[in-house]
């Protein structure tokens, strides 16, 4: 598309005529661009303009000094990032809660999905479908409200629970030891019910003939959700594969920020978090703007390589 | 005789572990309604009960009488979320018509325009300072404007009129409409699946919202409902402290309701818009 646009403008001098329709056709469309224009700006304004983060990172930014009096110092503001054992802690904690994730709650929507599908009474699949994709509206600030209060040391509902079956749980959300498990598991809760809406509509998309033929070779249910309902949905599951894996630095925010306390940054710090207390509390502006570069540009990384692993693997790509 | 015997095992598992995973999902909220809806006098003799004994809206009608605190926060997020979806719904719309027309000029263009934003941003840093400098702060506009537009939605939406016949557009040319015309006469009330999913999917995001008023805003009369339940339950603040006044009621019971609050909008919205779900999902999915 925009070569043809480019060689119509190039040819432009030459064939007047092609100018002509060019001409044309943004006259025909003028209003379209008319209603544009709003868009554009909102976009150069919000996202572009903020975009001058990058020439932050080098500087020594102070807000009396604004953007155009603050001194440059080069890559200080880098060097001080990795010799910051709290940064490199919560980029590690990032990376590692991410693999959890991967590794489980991934795994887990898949089979919620495939699982959803062997249920054969709508009505029934119907109620299931509802109350599992519900907890995705709920905000992390109600959910954590939630789970703060159920898991309540003093009186709280599982608390209470377990102590009557003469267990006595710990307050699991003030521990470092099982503050990544929290993570997960009220992700868990809160997502892999949604993740399941894609894969559903996915295996939707199936043509029916394939699990006839299935049937008349003999296959079970079984037989037929490992080669007829899994390679049909695998692109699906590449792609949602690729996607997370492109947001493995941004994910989380709201979840750890609404859950987590100083008790447990040992293990629950990520780089969101870290990079919102040292811009917000600490007021290192320079110093978080550093940090949140080196993110971007690994998320940008990490999101072109895996696009381009999928087009390698003979799978429609993305972008 | 004996695979059936098998598949009926399988199926059983199947629907137990359903009906457990729905439990699990179900239980903690329904616990929190339960308790918050108990008389005071049951909840002192049972703090744990998942089957209603009494019924009292008591927390309720004193969270929105309430004076500032509940009542007030409640309306800030209603404002916040019907400006807001009005706002965005309308430039989601502008851009997306524009970008479906497939030989408007300079169309990849603005598409890569759009399209880099999801790849790479210039960090929270410069976008905090930028909102402040707008002199937003402490207004609804600043929990709205900066994050009007979603460009995952706006792709979700251009895909879906991408779709639509070319000749519903054409008759109504001839007819005399202007483009702009066609869109608001035609394009939006044919395009009602894809209209209802993003604007619940824009209403819940600001409904949902701290992080913004987190950040932009700092007076105590400015703070949406996720604000204030954040103060009283996360950071455990006392009530009086987060502006809330209530006489002699339960702090417990008290906070309880002020969830449910939370989830009730979410609640009444949902059911309506949950066939529309897959369907806004699913356009998303399609290529560009």
């Amino acid at each position: 598309m925009s070569q043809k646009i480019s060689s119509t403008s190039g040819n432009a001098k030459k064939h007047n005529t092609r100018s002509g329709t060019l001409l044309k056709k943004v006259i025909k469309y003028k209003y379209l661009y008319l209603i544009f224009i709003p868009v554009l700006v909102w976009y150069i304004i919000f996202c572009y303009i903020p975009m001058y983060g990058i020439i932050m990172a080098f500087q020594d930014y102070t807000m009396s000094k604004g953007f155009f009096a603050s001194p440059f110092v080069g890559l200080k503001n880098f060097r001080d990032l990795f010799n910051d054992d709290y940064f490199l802690r919560a980029f590690s904690n990032t990376v590692v809660i991410a693999v959890y994730r991967m590794l489980t709650e991934f795994p887990f929507s898949i089979i919620l999905a495939l699982l959803l599908n062997e249920v054969r009474h709508m009505k029934y699949r119907k109620t299931i479908q509802t109350i599992i994709y519900l907890p995705h509206f709920l905000s992390w600030v109600i959910v954590a409200s939630i789970f703060i209060t159920i898991f309540s040391p003093e009186a709280g509902l599982v608390t209470t629970l377990f102590a009557a079956m003469g267990v006595q749980i710990p307050d699991v959300l003030t521990k470092a030891d099982s503050f990544r498990s929290v993570l997960i598991l009220t992700d868990i809760w809160k997502e892999s019910g949604w993740m399941t809406v894609i894969y559903v509509a996915a295996i939707a998309g199936i043509n029916v003939q394939l699990y006839e033929a299935a049937t008349i070779d003999g296959a079970g249910r079984w037989l037929q959700m490992w080669h007829v309902t899994l390679p049909g949905i695998r692109s699906t599951i590449v792609i949602m594969f690729i996607l997370t894996l492109g947001q493995i630095l941004t994910w989380g925010f709201d979840q750890v920020y609404n859950f987590y306390n100083p008790l447990v940054y040992d293990t629950g710090d990520i780089l969101d978090t870290y990079i919102f207390r040292t811009a917000l509390a600490d007021i290192r502006f320079s110093y978080a703007a550093a940090a949140g570069l080196f993110r971007s540009v690994i998320c940008t990384a990490l999101l072109l390589i895996s696009n381009n692993v999928v087009k390698l693997l003979g799978e429609e790509s993305i972008y | 005789m004996l695979f059936r015997k098998k598949f009926s095992l399988a199926s059983f598992l199947i629907y137990t572990f359903l009906t457990f995973f729905a439990l699990i999902i179900l239980i903690p909220v329904w616990h929190i309604f339960v308790i918050s809806t108990s008389s005071p006098t049951v909840y002192i003799t049972d703090q744990y009960h998942l089957i209603p004994k009494s019924f009292s809206l008591a927390e309720y009608k004193r969270a929105f009488h309430s004076i500032g605190g509940i009542a007030r926060a409640l309306l800030i997020s209603v404002e916040t979320t019907v400006l807001g979806t009005a706002l965005s719904m309308f430039l989601t719309c502008c851009g997306a018509y524009t970008l479906s027309k497939k030989d408007l000029p300079g169309r990849s263009i603005l598409f890569r325009i759009l399209v880099f934003t999801m790849f790479f941003s210039g960090g929270l840093v410069p976008f905090y300072i930028l909102v402040r400098n707008l002199k937003l702060n402490d207004t609804i506009l600043a929990l709205t404007l900066p994050v009007a537009i979603s460009t995952y939605n706006l792709i979700i939406m251009k895909n879906y009129f991408t779709g639509l016949p070319v000749s519903l557009e054409e008759s109504a040319k001839i007819d005399g409409y202007n483009d702009i015309q066609i869109l608001y006469k035609i394009i939006i009330p044919i395009s009602k699946p894809v209209i209802a999913a993003i604007s619940l999917f824009y209403a819940v995001g600001y409904w949902n919202d701290y992080f913004m008023a987190t950040l932009f805003i700092s007076s105590n009369k400015m703070f949406p409902l996720q604000i204030v339940l954040r103060q009283m339950i996360i950071q455990n603040m006392v009530l009086a402290q987060v502006g809330v006044q209530t006489v002699g009621s339960n702090p417990e019971q008290f906070k309880m309701a002020c969830i449910i609050i939370g989830i009730i909008p979410v609640l009444c919205v949902y059911p309506f818009v949950q066939k529309y779900f897959t369907k806004g999902i699913m356009l998303g999915a399609v290529k560009e």
